[in-house]
């Protein structure tokens, strides 16, 4: 980092080659779909080389800032995706779905991601850093630039929120009715 | 000893899964867990709640996709870079601060002194009146 900082293009190569998938998988997560999250990471990554000087390696890791950004910048995309016309808006998945269908994991999935989408912004993005790229909360909380109990406060929110959204789910499957 | 109420609050933070808790709480909470049956069904149902999160789709990942976003990123950081080897007329204004500030002052002065010293005269000078005293007592400062 500090010889990217330097204006090192082959060491920024290295460092965005070592960085950047996990970001596409961060800035998807928190976007919700594949071309703007190319965006936001790409969008990252220069922003990242542009104030690389502005990096002091006095306790904040790396990934904690690049992952910081990612997060800001999805999260500024997504808010600007909420006024995208409604065509162009992601296709939310059918809750009235039939015993058959469910055994179909990818609709199972479509119906998860649905579940995730539809939460705030800051709760997406927590239970992003903490349960799919297994940060601890202390991390995920200095990206997101919150205090520890306000961490764990968004992931609880977020667990409770997509577990309610879906339990008509969670019953069809067990086959257990109400 | 951790209390059913906190082991309830580390699962709803952290899932069912014990290697993602605090090392101290997991403990704790394997020692209620050995223990407790309602602790095991508030795990059972964190275990539920972190199936449905493992259900959601993977985001495509493929080398060709990480590819395209590098070169992507290449190409615009290609786009900003200034070349190193530039044409005269397009090289950046040498203008700095300091080292302008100090010629514009040292211009300024042997300006002073050329006319000071009478090896310059300015056309109509002659007629004006003379300021020789003030530009004196100016320059002397405080022993006028």
């Amino acid at each position: 980092m500090a010889d990217a900082a330097a204006g090192d293009r082959k060491a920024f190569g290295l460092l965005t080659r070592r960085h950047l998938r996990r970001s596409i998988a961060l800035a998807q997560r928190v976007v919700g779909n594949a071309s703007d999250a190319e965006e936001v990471a790409q969008d990252a990554f220069l922003q990242i080389w542009a104030n690389a000087d502005r990096w002091r390696g006095d306790g904040t890791r790396f990934t904690t800032w690049l992952y910081r950004i990612v997060v800001n910048r999805a999260i500024d995309y997504r808010r600007r995706r909420t006024f995208a016309p409604l065509d162009a808006a992601d296709e939310v998945a059918d809750p009235a779905w039939s015993a058959e269908t469910l055994v179909d994991g990818r609709k199972i999935g479509a119906e998860v991601d649905a579940a995730i989408a539809a939460l705030p912004e800051r709760q997406r993005a927590a239970l992003s850093l903490c349960y799919h790229e297994e940060m601890s909360c202390a991390e995920a909380s200095e990206v997101l630039q919150v205090s520890v109990s306000a961490m764990e406060s968004l992931l609880v929110r977020a667990r409770k929120t997509v577990r309610a959204r879906l339990q008509p789910l969670i019953r069809q499957k067990d086959g257990a009715r109400p | 000893m951790m209390t059913l109420k906190e082991f309830t609050r580390y699962a709803s933070v952290h899932g069912a899964n014990l290697d993602r808790w605090p090392v101290k709480a997991a403990r704790a909470a394997q020692d209620l867990l050995d223990h407790s049956e309602e602790a095991r069904g508030v795990l059972a149902d964190a275990a539920l709640t972190d199936a449905l999160l493992d259900a959601a789709t993977e985001p495509d990942l493929s080398d060709e996709r990480e590819q395209r976003v590098f070169d992507r990123i290449a190409e615009r950081l290609d786009a900003q870079t200034v070349p190193d080897s530039m044409p005269w007329f397009l090289a950046r204004s040498p203008l700095r601060i300091a080292p302008t500030a100090g010629f514009l002052a040292m211009m300024g002065f042997l300006g002073f002194i050329t006319y000071h010293q009478g090896i310059v005269t300015l056309p109509g000078a002659a007629r004006a009146h003379d300021l020789s005293g003030v530009m004196i007592v100016s320059s002397l400062g405080d022993m006028r």
